[in-house]
């Protein structure tokens, strides 16, 4: 079993929700990546989502996209991703997952990924633009490497679709909770339909499901709680990085986000 | 050569190229897109019904006109234009944009949502939305809407919404991604009619299967009037959906030679170009795996060319393929070829070409030498001038002594 798989027995075992938070490295602040994720690791969070810069990162909303630009200004890339992941794992036992567009990890060649990958302490990889159907090239490297390859599932998948996806993604099922991109939503309001998804794909699902994609607040989890085995926060943990002078300022601004929600 | 009925494959590829490289949410309208697509395109009534619009609407069959001025000027082969700058809306994005709206109908959407670089496809767009009275919206870089000034207001006109997009490069590109988005959260009642060969399956084939009816014309015409076909079809690739409509046709002819040219820019050797065949390797951008402009990192690089239309990182997956397989040969032209080849049909044959045909013009008059007296040789004039009139005129004040020393020395 995989770490990120047994995060989610650990935690579910003990009727508690697992935690996932997304960052883009070295945003706001150079140097921020590293201290960042251990403040959360040390504050409720189980799994950081660590996002690999994009040009163009059509599945997320503006948030995204500029801390996604911001990153590539400071040029991070793949092999200082693997070093920060290292640098967390030395300090934390914390899940890592990596979220990438498929561009950058073929242009990294798969294996040279993988084997980076597994080396430097990553648990799994989100790839946003890679539905079931094009993972067959992909798909066999990964389960050889023991790096988990997790798939999306959304609320406009039917329902053949999201058994094949329950059948092929490891670690857990990331379920996109809104047809949009990435970012807070203007309403908080979950939708019943958002609720029957989640059902849906829990019950055709051998593995755990987290929900993600505008979610913000306590009060939104609180209703999703008996639906899912898991939280993704995004956007709204960006955001609340942005308005701090300095890299301190701004890890303190997140712990209080983050206290706030997990 | 067998190649029809197997490209692309069941899985949507060309070759290694092509596929659905896109977020799950829109994998079930792709899907839909390509049933529909097969259960309505396919029949008669379908087939009919276009045909009317094309002919009665459009403007179809466009004129296959000898370039009698040109040809006698170059001294070489014989210069046919196919004349898709004659169709409604002054290019042959119109082609498309009718046959998908067509669909959109049958599919029962509201909305329609387009990507546009020059314009003509977000012009052509808004008018088949006018017509069959579909909501419509279109995505333009802000800097594209600054060059094709006089296509906003055509849009605008036409009842569209037009959306500058101020993100990335502000081109082509990035008006690309914020149409995706737009599609992504408006999945259920929205169809996007994508203006080139280019993004996931089924678009690329959906595309050239509405562009080929270029091809299809110029073979009629070429038998009718040569008794053979011609000896080579030359066309400007940006996405390709032009290139591909002439091309399509003619792959299992063998003796034709089908020659795609990209845009150089001010050179292959800067970086100011936009040549993803040539200079490119294959990657992923907007669920299509292409030819792609891209730093080591798989960082999608920043694009130049004169002609907005062609302004653009990537190319169709289907001319990647006929690259691989050597049936297409991919060639380059620079910025100020095609504004000497604009304005030598502008004065020699009273047609003034878009910037983006002016490179295939451009691409011949530079290498006339390769062609025989006897030969027939096509362009296929995709698009009208108009647009690029502010364009132009800018490039010539900016560059006025390379148009003198041309005129010393001639």
């Amino acid at each position: 079993m995989g770490r990120t798989e047994s995060i989610f027995k650990n935690k579910n075992s003990k009727g508690q929700k697992v935690n996932i938070g997304y960052i883009t490295p070295e945003y706001p602040f150079a140097g921020i990546t590293v201290p960042l994720a251990c403040m959360l690791a040390e504050n409720n969070v189980d799994i950081i989502e660590l996002g690999v810069p994009f040009s163009d990162p059509l599945a997320d909303g503006p948030t995204i996209q500029k801390s996604s630009y911001n990153a590539l200004l400071h040029d991070v890339n793949l092999d200082k991703i693997f070093n920060y992941v290292k640098n967390i794992r030395e300090k934390s036992k914390v899940g890592l997952v990596l979220m990438s567009y498929i561009n950058p990890i073929l242009s990294y060649g798969v294996s040279d990924f993988l084997n980076n990958a597994k080396n430097s302490g990553v648990d799994g990889v989100i790839i946003p633009d890679l539905p079931v159907e094009e993972i067959e090239f992909i798909k066999d490297k990964f389960d050889l490497s023991g790096v988990d390859l997790i798939l999306l599932a959304a609320p406009t998948s039917p329902l053949e679709r999201l058994e094949n996806i329950a059948l092929h993604s490891r670690g857990f099922i990331y379920c996109v909770s809104v047809t949009g991109v990435t970012g807070v939503q203007q309403n908080n309001y979950i939708e019943d339909s958002t609720l029957r998804f989640l059902k849906q794909v829990r019950d055709v699902s051998p593995i755990s499901i987290a929900i993600g994609f505008g979610l913000s607040n306590a009060a939104q989890l609180e209703k999703l709680a008996d639906y899912t085995d898991g939280f993704i926060i995004g956007s709204a943990l960006i955001k609340s990085l942005e308005q701090a002078d300095d890299k301190e300022a701004a890890i303190k601004s997140a712990q209080k986000f983050i206290k706030s929600v997990y | 050569m067998n190649y029809f009925n197997q490209h692309p494959d069941k899985r949507g590829y060309f070759g290694q190229f092509g596929g659905r490289f896109v977020p799950e949410t829109i994998m079930p309208a792709l899907i839909e897109l390509e049933n529909a697509y097969y259960k309505f395109a396919q029949t008669t009534e379908f087939k009919r019904i276009l045909s009317a619009y094309l002919a009665n609407w459009v403007g179809r069959p466009t004129p296959l006109y000898f370039a009698e001025n040109l040809s006698g000027i170059l001294g070489g082969p014989k210069i046919y234009l196919k004349r898709e700058d004659l169709n409604h809306t002054g290019a042959h994005k119109i082609n498309n944009a009718l046959g998908q709206i067509l669909l959109a109908k049958q599919m029962g959407k509201k909305r329609i949502i387009a990507e546009t670089g020059a314009g003509q496809h977000g012009v052509a767009t808004a008018t088949v939305a006018a017509r069959f009275g579909f909501e419509c919206k279109v995505y333009m870089g802000a800097e594209d809407m600054e060059r094709q000034k006089p296509n906003v207001f055509r849009m605008e006109l036409l009842g569209a919404e037009v959306r500058a997009v101020t993100s990335g490069t502000q081109t082509l590109k990035d008006a690309t991604n914020e149409a995706i988005r737009d599609w992504v959260s408006n999945i259920r009642d929205t169809h996007y009619i994508i203006g080139s060969v280019v993004g996931p399956h089924p678009y690329p084939m959906i595309v050239r299967d509405f562009q080929r009816i270029i091809g299809d014309e110029l073979k009629q015409q070429s038998l009718a009037r040569f008794s053979k076909l011609p000896d080579a079809i030359i066309a400007c690739v940006g996405g390709g959906s032009n290139a591909i409509g002439a091309f399509y046709p003619f792959i299992e002819d063998e003796n034709v030679r089908l020659i795609g040219v990209e845009a150089a820019g001010e050179g292959v050797e800067t970086d100011q170009h936009a040549a993803s065949i040539t200079k490119g390797r294959p990657g992923v951008l907007h669920g299509s795996k292409m030819d792609l402009l891209q730093s080591a990192e798989g960082q999608i690089t920043p694009t130049h060319s004169i002609s907005a239309g062609l302004d653009y990182p990537g190319v169709g997956p289907e001319h990647s393929h006929l690259n691989e397989i050597k049936r297409v040969d991919y060639k380059t032209a620079d910025d100020i070829y095609a504004v000497k080849a604009l304005k030598l049909l502008s004065e020699k044959e009273g047609i003034i070409p878009a910037l983006e045909s002016s490179h295939a013009l451009a691409y011949l008059i530079d290498n006339i030498q390769d062609f025989n007296k006897d030969e027939i040789v096509v362009i296929n004039l995709s698009g009208r001038g108009d647009k690029d009139m502010a364009s132009v005129r800018k490039y010539l004040a900016d560059n006025p002594t390379l148009f003198e020393e041309e005129k010393g020395n001639g």
